[in-house]
């Protein structure tokens, strides 16, 4: 084990301050990417119904 | 099973959303693993460095697996949209159109770890060190917002395929341009000591494993957009209706 | 072959001709977005005399990006709006052709005043003869290639609404290398490490453009009007 301690692990002779929060921005992308594709996903039903509400309007108007 | 029509049955969205459905998870556990066999080995295995680089150096791990893949993707994005284009394969644009934003990302990451990891190895003072790989990733950047933003604006989705399959193939023509001309020396580059030259082996098998497990989350995460796309854009077709339809 | 891109050029100067009030703004508009840099100085130490000089080219560069940029608009929107670009798709010579004839007339009017006028922004700025030389050298090999990477932009963005921001967006990372070419010719003959290297590059990225982008714009424009 190359670290000394759990501190040392965190605090990297000063340079954690540089590390972590790196590897937290890459975690935070992630997590935001995948979140608004299933946002994107969600809005491509909710348009979807429109759509074929929209339709089903147009439908009926030619229908009358 | 291994003749052309068995696989080109695929290239329609119709059969290639539920293909791309049983893919992605495939590809997501192949990310997580990889990406915790590469975390582990780049912080737990790899030698402690002490004077020039300073501990700092367990960002590059990240840092070169996402500049990696930003231009990766963006080569990939450029073939896919200019098959696309040439053969006039909805899907083909589909998967562009699903790489970019993948790809900006991976972009954004590269260059802001980029910075931090300048600042922190080099320059305790913040100076934006002109590197050439930093600067080419911030055109590659704008070349990505670009060919989003293009695509946004344009509504007929047909044109803004189109369109966008234009800018991506100029795009990738000009890339290596671009790289060429950040690298060009002139008297303001300071000197760019590049570590990696007496890498122990470990740090590049870690560094090669985080590139792969990149590799594989960026294409689970295209994999699932292409598939919000296809949703998005094939209102108009039995297969999309029958499925969100088969929802409410 | 040639007489199709002669006619473009001479009919797109005569319209070019009548509305010279247009081209006058885009010259007018890098002579002062240069000259706002000895502006800004002030009242100038020999220090910062140097230092305007040494930047001068990359001064120069930009606001000749940006001058291309702003009269970018006009190269087919006028033809789009009444309805000229359909009729030149559908005559039998190739579409490229035309799109070339066009992109030149474009240079003749919004890039070779830029190239005339930069030696006198030069001397404003510092620049010693053979720089400014070396200066003009650079933006005649480059503006061409401004005009036809901005055609492409101008004809992606073919009627849409705040087009010109976008053409901006799309247009500017593709201008960085001709720019850095531009650019650092003249710093590096400034500083005696001969320019010879950076002109080839800059010469290679014009052949380039000269190749694919007239197909590229051609084909931007068709898409628009489909």
């Amino acid at each position: 084990m190359k670290w000394q301690s759990v501190y040392d692990f965190v605090f990297m002779n000063g340079q954690g301050w540089y590390v972590w929060p790196s590897y937290l921005l890459v975690a935070v992308c992630i997590v935001a990417e995948i979140f608004f594709i299933k946002w994107r996903d969600k809005n491509a039903e909710i348009k979807f119904k429109q759509y074929v509400n929209l339709k089903r309007v147009q439908d009926n108007e030619s229908e009358a | 099973m291994l003749n052309r029509a068995f696989w080109l049955q695929f290239s329609t969205p119709k059969t290639f959303y539920p293909v791309a459905g049983k893919m992605i998870p495939v590809f997501m556990v192949l990310a997580v693993l990889s990406g915790v066999i590469g975390l582990y080995l780049s912080f737990f295995e790899t030698p402690r460095v002490a004077g020039l680089q300073k501990e700092a150096y367990h960002i590059i791990f990240v840092h070169v697996a996402a500049s990696w893949m930003s231009m990766f993707i963006y080569m990939i994005m450029g073939g896919y949209a200019m098959l696309g284009f040439i053969l006039k394969a909805r899907l083909s644009g589909m998967m562009a159109s699903a790489l970019a934003p993948t790809g900006a990302m991976m972009t954004f990451i590269a260059l802001i770890t980029g910075i931090i990891w300048g600042r922190a190895a080099w320059n305790p003072n913040f100076t934006w060190t002109p590197d050439p790989r930093l600067m080419t990733e911030l055109v590659l950047f704008f070349l990505y917002m670009g060919f989003i933003l293009l695509q946004v604006v344009i509504d007929d989705a047909r044109r803004a395929m189109r369109a966008g399959a234009i800018l991506a193939i100029v795009g990738v023509v000009f890339l290596p341009l671009i790289f060429f001309a950040v690298k060009l020396p002139t008297i303001h580059q300071p000197a760019n000591i590049r570590p990696g030259h007496t890498m122990p082996v470990v740090s590049v098998v870690a560094m090669l494993v985080m590139v792969f497990s990149f590799w594989m989350y960026s294409i689970a995460a295209s994999l699932m957009r292409v598939r919000a796309i296809m949703l998005e854009q094939e209102k108009r077709t039995a297969w999309v209706q029958q499925l969100l339809g088969a929802k409410t | 072959m040639l007489k199709i891109v002669f006619t473009v050029i001479k009919r797109d100067l005569r319209l070019a001709m009548r509305r010279r009030a247009e081209l006058l703004t885009v010259i007018f508009f890098f002579i002062i977005s240069v000259s706002l840099f000895p502006i800004a100085m002030g009242p100038e130490t020999e220090q910062e005399a140097r230092m305007l000089k040494e930047i001068a080219p990359i001064i120069i560069w930009i606001s000749a990006l940006l001058a291309t940029m702003l009269s970018l608009g006009q190269m087919f929107s006028s033809d789009y709006q009444d309805g000229t670009l359909e009729q030149l798709i559908l005559i039998p010579q190739p579409f490229s052709l035309i799109v070339f004839g066009k992109i030149i007339a474009h240079w003749l009017v919004a890039g070779l005043p830029l190239v005339l006028i930069a030696p006198l922004l030069g001397m404003q700025l510092g620049l010693s003869v053979p720089e400014q030389l070396v200066l003009m050298l650079t933006l005649l090999m480059g503006t061409p290639a401004l005009s036809l990477i901005g055609a492409m932009g101008a004809g992606l963005t073919l009627g849409l609404r705040n087009s010109n921001i976008l053409v901006s967006l799309l247009v500017l990372p593709l201008y960085v290398p001709v720019m850095i070419y531009g650019a650092g010719s003249v710093e590096a003959y400034a500083t005696g490490l001969g320019f010879k290297a950076h002109m080839a590059l800059m010469s290679a990225v014009l052949l380039l453009t000269l190749i694919l982008l007239p197909w590229a714009a051609a084909t931007a424009v068709r898409i628009s009007m489909e």
